[in-house]
């Protein structure tokens, strides 16, 4: 039996973990099971081979490498965004690293998943580890995830130090011996906390590069080849704005389900969303902006394998899909992100799922259309649809996230006790501070005394 | 749990930890080995190897200063 944690400050924090929710049974089963058929359907793969799948030659990139560069890209809601808020000093961040952070570990493994569920032989992977040469930017790719990924369970975990601390107050049995372990033997002096706060401030520079590096590497993985409309000098910054815009808005989806279904309305207000939404709208006019600038350049340039591709986004196979993206990534969030009337919960939360939909067709038509339309007259003309191993596949990588969400809450407090608590504490008194360094026109008067 | 066995798993923690950078590690210095053997993009190698192989050792350096710095700062109390 837990000890009681109903007098704590924060209770509403820790009550998913020591208060089993009703629905955790019951969600837990739904999602087992769409994972379970998920494994029967790679079962079949593994078996009968890739013809299960809609893809084929020349489209040997389908729905795994769109699911692929998608989840890599939503990991930069959570380290980036969290990093450069901690970095910026922006105390409308505490509520919302630790969801953020969770996002980039959670989705990570998911994404490099993919990968593996697109190799037709996953017995060979490991010649990948033996043999592997760093010619190949698919190395570049292994490399710097991993790294990513290492990095970002690093920084969830640093500042997830003293929550742990907390909760191993007011628990016991085999959660008593867990906190205990990877507390680290936190007592909350001011010596551990300047080590840890330098740890954070450090993780917080580290990751930035790390992150950015991560998607420039991905989109290498295509831009590297002479593929028509892949091989382009914008996709690195390309793809890296349009993960950060995913990823926000991803967080933003993520944030108002657990707002909802753990009553975090005290933690996570309007203001946050708010927030979040005028990062969002900057980020959908640099996405149109970068759109803009890579089809422009093709179409100018008339290079005949290029114009193929383009055309089939433009009015041919691929219009619907296309034209869809610009509505669900720049026209219908637009409207809801510019108006502070709508900027709230319920517009951004609408914004952001449109705009998840948006960013994964964008995924969609940068690697099938460039795949079923090879450079040179004399290969054939490809067609490409996803099979329901595919989107099976796809919906247990979802329900996957969810579940890996779905116990971390269970474990852990979604939103840092120990920052809000600093945050209730010393706000005032740190931006104060930070107000009165640069108060303007006082500068000389300081100077003069 | 009592206070040797948490330090136990602690220690393990660390170990695991360390372990896995020191796989990673390996497995770069493997690639450049291939590299080098092949004659194949040894100056790329080297330096995509430089690059990644001080970050982890970097990690690895992060996560030993948090672990011992606060077990020397819990000490101290």
């Amino acid at each position: 039996m837990d000890r009681d944690f109903r007098h704590e400050a924060d209770a509403v924090l820790m009550r998913p973990i020591f208060e089993r929710p009703k629905y955790f049974y019951p969600l837990l089963g739904f999602l087992l099971s769409v994972i379970a058929w998920a494994a029967y359907c790679y079962y079949l793969q593994f078996n009968l081979g890739l013809g299960v799948t809609g893809m084929n030659q020349p489209v040997s990139w389908g729905f795994y490498v769109t699911n692929f560069v998608f989840f890599i890209g939503i990991s930069h809601a959570g380290t980036l965004i969290s990093a450069i808020l901690r970095m910026t000093q922006a105390e409308w961040r505490r509520p919302i690293t630790r969801i953020a952070e969770m996002i980039t570990v959670a989705v990570l493994g998911i994404g490099g998943m993919n990968v593996l569920l697109d190799l037709g032989r996953i017995d060979r992977v490991a010649n990948v580890f033996m043999y592997g040469r760093y010619q190949s930017p698919l190395l570049w790719d292994a490399t710097s995830i991993t790294a990513y990924m290492t990095a970002s369970a690093l920084y969830l975990f640093i500042p997830l130090i003293p929550d742990i601390a907390i909760l191993r107050q007011h628990a016991t049995g085999w959660r008593g011996g867990l906190y205990g372990v990877l507390s680290l033997g936190w007592r909350g002096t001011e010596r551990q906390q300047k080590i840890l706060n330098r740890c954070i401030g450090f993780m917080a520079v580290l990751v930035i590069p790390i992150a950015i590096s991560v998607h420039t590497v991905v989109a290498f993985v295509f831009s590297m080849t002479l593929q028509p409309m892949w091989h382009s000098t914008i996709f690195g910054p390309y793809f890296v704005a349009g993960a950060i815009f995913s990823g926000l808005a991803g967080l933003i989806i993520v944030m108002a389900v657990l707002r909802w279904v753990f009553h975090l309305q005290d933690y996570l207000q309007p203001i946050h969303f708010n927030y979040l939404g005028l990062l969002l709208l900057v980020m959908s006019l640099f996405w149109f902006y970068f759109t803009c600038a890579e089809y422009l350049t093709a179409y100018f340039g008339n290079e005949p394998g290029e114009m193929r591709v383009f055309w089939s986004k433009m009015t041919g196979e691929y219009a619907g899909y296309f034209w869809l993206m610009v509505m669900c990534n720049f026209v219908l969030p637009l409207p809801l992100l510019v108006w502070r009337r709508f900027r709230q919960v319920t517009g951004t939360v609408i914004a952001s799922l449109l705009i998840s939909v948006g960013m994964w067709l964008e995924r969609y038509i940068i690697i099938v259309p460039s795949m079923a339309n090879p450079r040179g007259d004399l290969l054939e003309k490809g067609h490409y649809t996803a099979s329901y191993v595919e989107w099976s596949l796809m919906a247990g990588c979802f329900a996957l996230f969810v579940l890996i969400y779905l116990l971390f809450s269970r474990l852990f407090p979604l939103v840092s006790i120990w920052e809000a608590r600093e945050g209730r504490e010393k706000t005032l008194e740190i931006v104060a501070a930070r107000v009165e360094r640069y108060k303007l026109g006082e500068g000389r008067l300081k100077e003069e005394q | 749990m009592n206070e040797r066995q948490i330090q136990f798993f602690q220690y393990l923690f660390v170990l695991s930890f360390t372990l896995f950078d020191l796989a990673v590690l390996s497995w770069i210095g493997r690639l450049i080995y291939i590299a080098l053997q092949l004659k194949d993009t040894v100056n790329g190698s080297l330096g995509i190897a430089i690059v990644a192989g001080s970050l982890f050792l970097v990690l690895l350096g992060v996560f030993h200063y948090l672990f011992w710095g606060l077990k020397r700062a819990k000490e101290q109390v």
